[in-house]
């Protein structure tokens, strides 16, 4: 095993837990949601990566290189759906602040 | 033990914190804290495929983000309805 794959497993872990530490200490759901992004871009390619390296181009190497375009792609529509209904909830369809429950 | 398979056994342990918010925090936190875990199990599975050299484990992390985004939506919708 080369160094750089050892050096992309153990940066990717890093991030992901860096990540982690992040939603659990960010104050707003907007706070973290911008850790689940980073969680979602950056360790699955440095696994994808290292997983290239290892094996090069064949059916593993594929897989993961699959596996974490799927997860950049759905893990940001899913963050911005998310981010979306806690705007509206915050703010109402138009940007003005929802009336109370009742209230005209 | 490989480098895979530690790395994914550490990188298990990221999934407590989001537990711990999941289970505390407002609805939206928590389902952002469950994007979270679905995201660290799906780099912990390419771990463990390549850990165990398995080829046919590969099926599991490229399965588990679209299953993970489904339940994303679902409960976006029953937020949505809520509003």
């Amino acid at each position: 095993m080369s160094a750089a794959v050892w050096t992309l497993v153990w940066l990717a872990v890093a991030l992901e837990l860096a990540g982690c530490l992040g939603l659990l200490v960010a104050r707003s759901v907007f706070d973290r949601l911008h850790f689940v992004s980073a969680v979602a871009t950056v360790g699955p390619f440095a696994v994808a990566t290292a997983i290239l390296l290892e094996e090069g181009w064949t059916t593993a190497g594929i897989d993961a290189l699959v596996a974490s375009v799927l997860l950049l792609i759905l893990s940001a529509t899913a963050t911005h759906a998310t981010a979306r209904v806690a705007h509206l909830r915050l703010h109402g369809s138009r940007g003005r602040p929802r009336p109370a429950r009742g209230e005209r | 033990m490989n480098v895979w398979l530690v790395g994914a056994t550490v990188l298990l342990g990221g999934l407590v914190p989001c537990g711990a918010v999941a289970a505390r925090a407002a609805e939206l936190d928590a389902l952002a804290a469950l994007q979270l875990a679905g995201a660290i199990v799906t780099v912990a599975l390419l771990l463990l495929a390549e850990g165990f050299h398995r080829s046919a484990y590969f099926i599991l992390p490229l399965a588990l983000p679209p299953l993970s985004f489904l339940g994303t939506l679902i409960f976006v919708r029953y937020f949505e309805r809520e509003l």
